[in-house]
């Protein structure tokens, strides 16, 4: 088991990082900060419940991942879990995204032995048709209690109308007849397909002592067994196209809302190109969506917008966009004045003192996620899930000029890659 | 920590740390009594955040932190039983860990200082057209209070709790006078406050205290000023008989809200009851958590919320309408294990194990270390992290029977969530 010690000179940080014989990736970042925080990441999200191994097409119902984070605190001995985690002063959680599934544990008290609770409890499922049958009724409030989000309705509306094919599109937690629909079975079916360390990231972050995390995991963490062949999921037909350019959506909104995506190609790009993109991606979304782009100025200066807007940089390995969410008092202006700036944008280039903001934006953004043990935790665990060598991030940055950002933005503002969406009020359905 | 006096009412707390990237400095007016004017308290950070004379557009002040390495720069208003805080916070990346190893602490905190006290204005009062826009957004984002559900399942049901009370103020109270406020009265109000609210200073970074000091009572000299005294709040009294309410909307989801009040006021108290609360609905080992969701399925999220000043309690859950009978009998039941002491005492240790581990985990956070000072003042008593522990560690288990005794039902409020295709219930 060779252990290397990465640096990152430029921020003042090193981690180590190894592959455990069972195959999970380890990475260990020792902090001199109360909280100590472990995660466990899982390469099962929503996305992988349709996919493609050695030609063939398998499928979980909608909803699996999600369900499968509900059962993994659940034992054979009818013990709890959480109980086990009080024990030893720690907060556990877990939580499914589209990409992955992670389970986490936070504690100043005794770390080694809420590693070992965490990992015994990923490792020992515990299926049965009444514990499945029992959890239907709390995921089926999760997901009622999400449709009474607006904004989830608009996120999904955007999303949907961006992809055709990726399970991206769904929701996560699934629908009410994909939740009724899952047996233990299926949670079996899952976790022996998904839950083998090899396709499992464990990411350690605070005040511990590495030799002795390390025999918590020889302990609890089971040999690797046979490789499974590798799989992939369903993806797009067209990964440079929406599938929808345009949605009106009516929904539980007072104020009206636009929302606008821009799907860029990233499939089949090595962790370190997909950096570089999210890095100039993340420079369009400055150039479109910052306080002091010039489209916010302009709805600004309409007195289109009541509320703060938002927008997200996403570059996973199935899927790349941009997302913008804004409240407005008029969607048809905001989008006109949006497809306006989008042209200009196209036709004048991004300006010297937008780019270099950028920089400084994005390497701010990364030198903050070292002043806590959880946002440490999860950017390691994050670059390793997507092939990123975070020691190469601050360079990355740093390396970009001003005519790789202008080239880059040509190639992804296109019409044909940007999808809108209105979200409308309720009440006004009909009224149009 | 270690605290100083910059002016009379104006208190310096100050951590050294080297751990952070960045420094965080923060400003923090204690609105209480007169001062407590919630119509001009929810504009005025809107109306702030809208820029300084110095950068007189967010666009030009976004851009301004952006050249300082994105520094953060926020301002905002928040409720706290019957204070209103006002918090202006600022945190800078440290020079060594910049590409340009570039010194932006001390331009920051121009910005910073300029924000507070040299705002955009007219004549005699704030800038009228951003003065007007930010009124019209925030009567719409008010239009907006039934967008989150749980949320305002909650305001309802404090509005029960407190009626006619200085916490009572409900939104539409709340639009007809903010309907009211001027640009003249709001600069006026932003001016008193500036003049008579207590004021709280947070460092926490690798300055020297001293240096931090001195640099911070020369830029807050206008805040030199006769301070108004903090007015505590009022406790809450029981209701001869419990209120219910029910009030229905449409949604997918129904939220159940049942307020509790206490007598309990001191810090022995405050600790047993952060214990009951812990046992009671906080933790995944809750009785409530254990009950209602893992072994009824009656619910996804059950959450609670204290007003410990005054004496306000309140649990909620998101549920079938239909099961809300079931449901406070459930919340009943559990709290009843709790008062008769029919619980473990490993449950009991465990309990305060998890409460001792978020009090130590707080000195991780900046931002948690502020509030938690924050609220110790409030409550009378100076911030000491250690006797809190120490109060922790020594409950027993006659003091969460006790603590959980006190609370008494005082008004439930179900919000029933219908769809519009089918009949209502």
């Amino acid at each position: 088991m060779k252990i290397k010690t990465i640096h990152i000179p430029e921020v003042g940080e090193e981690f180590k990082t190894f592959t455990h014989p069972s195959g999970m990736r380890v990475i260990l970042a020792e902090k001199d900060l109360y909280t100590g925080y472990g995660l466990l990441s899982v390469d099962f999200g929503s996305i992988l419940e349709e996919y493609e191994e050695e030609g063939g097409i398998f499928s979980f119902p909608d909803g699996t991942a999600h369900f499968l984070e509900h059962k993994m605190f659940e034992n054979p001995d009818g013990a709890d879990t959480f109980v086990k985690f009080d024990a030893c002063g720690a907060d556990a959680n877990a939580y499914t995204s589209t990409d992955r599934t992670c389970y986490l544990f936070s504690t100043s008290d005794d770390f080694c032995k809420g590693l070992s609770v965490l990992l015994e409890s990923v490792f020992t499922p515990f299926f049965t048709p009444e514990n499945v049958k029992k959890e239907k009724g709390i995921i089926l409030q999760e997901l009622k209690m999400y449709r009474d989000n607006p904004y989830e309705a608009v996120s999904r509306a955007l999303i949907s109308a961006m992809y055709e094919r990726l399970r991206i599109r769904n929701d996560i937690c699934g629908s009410i007849r994909s939740v009724k629909s899952v047996t233990a079975d299926d949670l079996t079916r899952a976790y022996t397909r998904f839950y083998r360390p090899e396709r499992m990231i464990l990411t350690l972050c605070g005040r511990f002592n590495a030799d002795e995390v390390i025999r918590v995991i020889d302990a609890c963490v089971p040999a690797q067994g046979t490789v499974l062949p590798p799989c992939r999921a369903i993806g797009e037909k067209n990964e440079n196209t929406v599938f929808k350019r345009k949605k009106t959506l009516y929904c539980g909104v007072t104020t009206p809302m636009f929302a606008a995506g821009i799907k860029c190609p990233a499939y089949g790009l090595s962790g370190q190109e997909r950096l570089i993109a999210y890095n100039y991606m993340s420079v369009a979304a400055q150039a479109l969506f910052a306080t002091s782009s010039p489209f916010v100025s302009r709805l600004r200066a309409e007195g289109l917008l009541p509320f703060d807007c938002s927008d997200d940089v996403v570059c996973d390995r199935d899927c790349a966009h941009i997302l913008f969410f804004a409240h407005t008092f008029d969607v048809k202006k905001t989008e006109k004045i949006f497809f306006e700036e989008i042209g200009r944008l196209i036709t004048e280039g991004i300006g010297e003192e937008c780019f270099e903001r950028t920089k400084k934006l994005l390497y701010s953004s990364f030198l903050s996620e070292f002043n806590s043990s959880e946002s440490t935790a999860h950017l390691y665990s994050s670059d390793a899930f997507d092939g990123i060598d975070t020691s190469l991030v601050p360079s990355s940055i740093l390396n970009m000029t001003g005519e790789k950002a202008a080239e880059f933005i040509a190639k992804i503002l296109r019409r044909e890659a940007i999808s809108v969406v209105a979200a409308l009020p309720q009440q006004q359905k009909g009224a149009l | 920590m270690e605290t100083s006096l910059l002016y009379p009412g104006v208190t310096l707390r100050t951590v050294r740390e080297h751990k952070f990237k960045s420094d965080y400095l923060s400003v923090v007016f204690i609105c209480s009594g007169e001062l407590y004017d919630r119509a001009h308290a929810a504009i005025l950070p809107q109306v702030l955040t809208r820029g300084c004379r110095a950068y007189p557009t967010e666009a030009a002040l976004d851009g301004a932190l952006l050249d300082l390495y994105d520094a953060s720069l926020q301002c905002s208003g928040q409720t706290n039983g019957e204070s209103f805080l006002f918090s202006f916070r600022l945190s800078v990346n440290e020079a060594d860990f910049l590409p340009d190893g570039q010194e932006i602490r001390r331009k920051a905190r121009d910005l910073f200082f300029s924000f507070i006290f040299d705002v955009l204005r007219e004549k005699d009062g704030f800038v009228k057209r951003i003065f007007l826009e930010e009124k019209k957004n925030l009567l719409e984002r008010l239009n907006a209070e039934k967008v989150n559900k749980p949320r305002y399942a909650v305001a309802r049901c404090l509005h029960f709790l407190c009626e006619n009370e200085p916490l009572d103020y409900q939104t539409k109270d709340l639009r007809r006078d903010i309907r009211k406020v001027t640009a003249k009265s709001l600069y006026d109000y932003y001016l008193r406050v500036l003049r008579e609210a207590r004021v709280e200073v947070f460092y926490y970074g690798r300055e020297e205290r001293e240096s931090v000091e001195k640099d911070l009572k020369a830029r807050l000299a206008p805040l030199d000023t006769e301070k108004r005294p903090y007015v505590r709040d009022v406790f809450s009294p029981l209701k001869p008989a419990v209120m219910r309410k029910t009030e229905r909307l449409e949604a997918h989801q129904s939220t159940l809200c049942v307020g509790y009040k206490t007598a309990l006021t001191g810090a022995e108290d405050q600790s047993a009851l952060a214990l009951t609360r812990e046992l009671l609905c906080i933790s995944p080992t809750s009785l409530i958590f254990e009950n209602l969701r893992e072994k009824q399925s009656l619910c996804y999220s059950c959450a609670d919320k204290l007003l410990p000043r005054k004496g306000v309690y309140l649990l909620y859950a998101g549920i079938d309408g239909r099961n809300a009978k079931t449901v406070e009998e459930t919340l009943d039941r559990q709290l009843d294990t709790l008062i008769s002491g029919n619980f473990s005492t490993e449950r009991l240790e465990n309990g305060k194990r998890a409460i001792i581990n978020a009090l130590l985990q707080m000195n991780d956070s900046p931002a948690e270390i502020e509030g938690r000072c924050i609220r110790a003042l409030l409550s009378g008593r100076e911030d000491d992290p250690e006797a809190a522990k120490a109060r922790v560690a020594a409950l027993g288990k006659e003091d969460v029977m006790r603590a959980a005794a006190s609370l008494k039902k005082d008004s439930v409020f179900l919000l029933y969530g219908v769809r519009k295709e089918k009949k209502n219930p």
